[in-house]
């Protein structure tokens, strides 16, 4: 039986793709019976969720990429 | 945001130096490679520079993009490469981090969460959250931070990150845990905190 640190550990580290099918299954049966793996997993996409939208927050502005462009242009 | 390797004609229009085609590529992806070095610790106006010169690198070597990768993933390889001749702190990695310990204490001796996680869902989100995740970022070592950049923000696959930092899979996996319980402590340490009852 897969304990709560190996579960984590597996989706904080997304390396559960590439276990067998067998713990691929155990962590299913885990997560179906303990909230606390599930709230971890929804932290780790709601991490992702937060640099995401940081991105789009401050995007990089139009004239950095404009002024790279243009001496890239000039150089190649 | 993930970059799909090329059409057949688009590869070939690249790897002739089609002007329009390599324009419009280039200034796609100056912004993915801007977030990126700034991600990796490389200050502004440093971080223009080397993103310029992977530009450079990126055209004259336009004929050997085999399209095996999309170009952004190829472009971010020439961007670490080029940044880990210049900032070495990159290239290091410790075996054992204090969050290790930190992630442990959350657990009982049987394994079992002792002190989970009380962070909210991706429903919150919001401006605050992200403000909050922008000052935990900054406090982490250039290396994960970038690998994170390129998982979570890029969205790139984990070959291809492995490609782009020569690390194995395995490595990778731990630099995203220990970025991903850093990130959450850290939130959590700032008040970010969601309903006491872990929603089931």
């Amino acid at each position: 039986m897969l304990r709560c640190k190996e579960v984590s550990a597996l989706i904080g580290s997304e390396t559960l793709p590439r276990t067998t099918r067998r713990t691929r299954l155990g962590v299913w049966f885990h997560r179906q019976m303990c909230q606390y793996c599930r709230a971890y997993q929804r932290s780790v996409v709601m991490l992702g969720t937060l640099a995401r939208g940081l991105a789009v927050k401050e995007p990089v502005p139009v004239e950095v990429v404009k002024r790279i462009a243009s001496k890239v242009k000039q150089e190649r | 945001m993930p970059s799909p390797a090329p059409s057949a004609s688009q590869l070939a229009a690249i790897q002739r130096r089609d002007p329009d085609v390599l324009d419009a590529l280039l200034r796609d992806e100056i912004p993915p490679l801007l977030r990126a070095a700034r991600a990796a610790g490389v200050p502004a106006q440093d971080a223009e520079d080397v993103v310029q010169e992977t530009l450079l690198v990126f055209v004259r070597r336009a004929e050997e993009f085999d399209g095996r990768s999309s170009a952004r993933a190829w472009l971010f390889g020439i961007l670490y490469r080029k940044m880990s001749e210049r900032w070495r702190s990159l290239r290091s990695i410790d075996a054992i981090e204090p969050i290790d310990e930190v992630h442990e204490s959350r657990f009982d001796a049987n394994g079992r969460w002792s002190n989970p996680s009380r962070l909210p869902d991706a429903s919150a989100a919001n401006a605050q959250a992200m403000t909050m995740l922008d000052h935990c970022l900054a406090d982490l070592p250039d290396r994960r931070r970038l690998a994170f950049t390129l998982r979570e923000v890029e969205q790139l696959e984990t070959d291809e990150i492995c490609k782009i930092l020569d690390i194995s899979a395995n490595t990778l996996g731990v630099l995203l845990f220990r970025t991903r319980n850093a990130l959450r402590e850290c939130l959590e340490a700032k008040g970010l905190k969601g309903s006491d009852d872990v929603a089931v």
